[in-house]
């Protein structure tokens, strides 16, 4: 995927987080995403999905 | 280290040569519209040859089959998911969903040929991700949180390409936006091209117009219409999936 470009504004409807974000490449954003689950996990995050009753996949595991 | 479990899962399918596409939370992270999930979700090439590698790789992450239907091409092609829970360290309890169709999407060879690949030179990994606009199109679905990532999906691409987009692309914005403000300032500066559209979709005639009030309920009556057919969608499966359960509880 090629490289994103540095968006130096902030635009209507979105926080400097957000433009931060979008300014990552796609494999820049895996690795940040990667430093948020070696946090994640550290903390004792576990690795089950949110139970989503919406979703159509949604079931409750004997 | 503790390595990211999902790169984990994405490593060993890739060892296994199993063509499979990443789809829902984690193509959103790439495309820059989340920043974390726990998701694990694939549509899969459905073929016995490559279902028998993707079975490997389960056993590789000590994975599961933690509901029904079975893993098989009959089911996958009906448009079922199969749902494992892995046990390997790094990735214990990591949930993984396989589809090989999604509703309103084109077959997995059209998704396979229109998506992206991103380069992880660091983990020596190549990851297959659904294309942007077939992840959109995947997104239209019954539930909330599906909306609100289709909604950021579009704003973002928006927001990277507004300086130079092609016809084409700004074709899609008209066609795929939810927001309100950004349609009007696309039809206002893409005017032809919002009128070429208006076929497709009514509703960019409030946005010509600038009526946001209408454009809104307009809108919202949109998201309807597709969650309404999502639901008609799973009704079927969802019988079907009724009738398999009951039946291994029999067993």
């Amino acid at each position: 995927m090629k490289r994103q470009k540095f968006i130096p504004k902030r635009v209507l409807g979105f926080v400097d987080e957000d433009m931060e974000w979008m300014s990552l490449t796609p494999s820049q954003r895996i690795k940040e995403t990667t430093k948020l689950w070696q946090l994640y996990l550290a903390l004792g995050g576990s690795l089950d999905p949110e139970p989503d009753p919406q979703s159509p996949f949604y079931f409750q595991e004997a | 280290m503790t390595p990211n479990p999902i790169l984990k899962v994405l490593s060993t399918f890739k060892k296994h040569k199993v063509k499979c596409l990443l789809i829902g939370g984690q193509a959103c992270i790439i495309y820059g519209a989340a920043e974390f999930s726990r998701d694990s979700d694939f549509v899969i090439l459905c073929n016995n040859e490559n279902l028998q590698q993707f079975k490997k790789a389960l056993n590789v992450l000590k994975a599961r089959l933690i509901y029904v239907p079975a893993l098989e091409v009959s089911y996958l092609e009906r448009g079922h998911a199969c749902h494992f829970r892995c046990k390997e360290k790094f990735v214990e309890n990591l949930r993984i969903d396989v589809i090989s169709k999604l509703r309103g999407c084109e077959p997995f060879e059209k998704l396979w040929v229109r998506r992206n690949r991103v380069a992880l030179k660091k983990d020596g990994i190549v990851i297959d991700v659904i294309g942007l606009r077939d992840l959109v199109q995947s997104k239209k679905t019954q539930r909330d949180k599906d909306w609100l990532m289709l909604k950021r999906l579009v704003e973002d691409d928006i927001v990277l390409n507004k300086a130079h987009p092609s016809d084409e692309r700004v074709r899609w914005w008209l066609l795929e936006s939810r927001n309100p403000d950004s349609l009007i300032m696309l039809a206002g500066k893409y005017l032809k091209i919002a009128k070429e559209c208006l076929g497709d979709r009514p509703l960019l005639s409030s946005a010509i117009n600038s009526n946001t009030q209408k454009l809104n309920l307009e809108l919202h009556e949109e998201e309807i219409r597709e969650r309404q057919k999502d639901i008609e969608y799973w009704a079927p499966l969802r019988k079907e999936l009724e009738a398999l359960r009951h039946n291994s509880q029999e067993e």
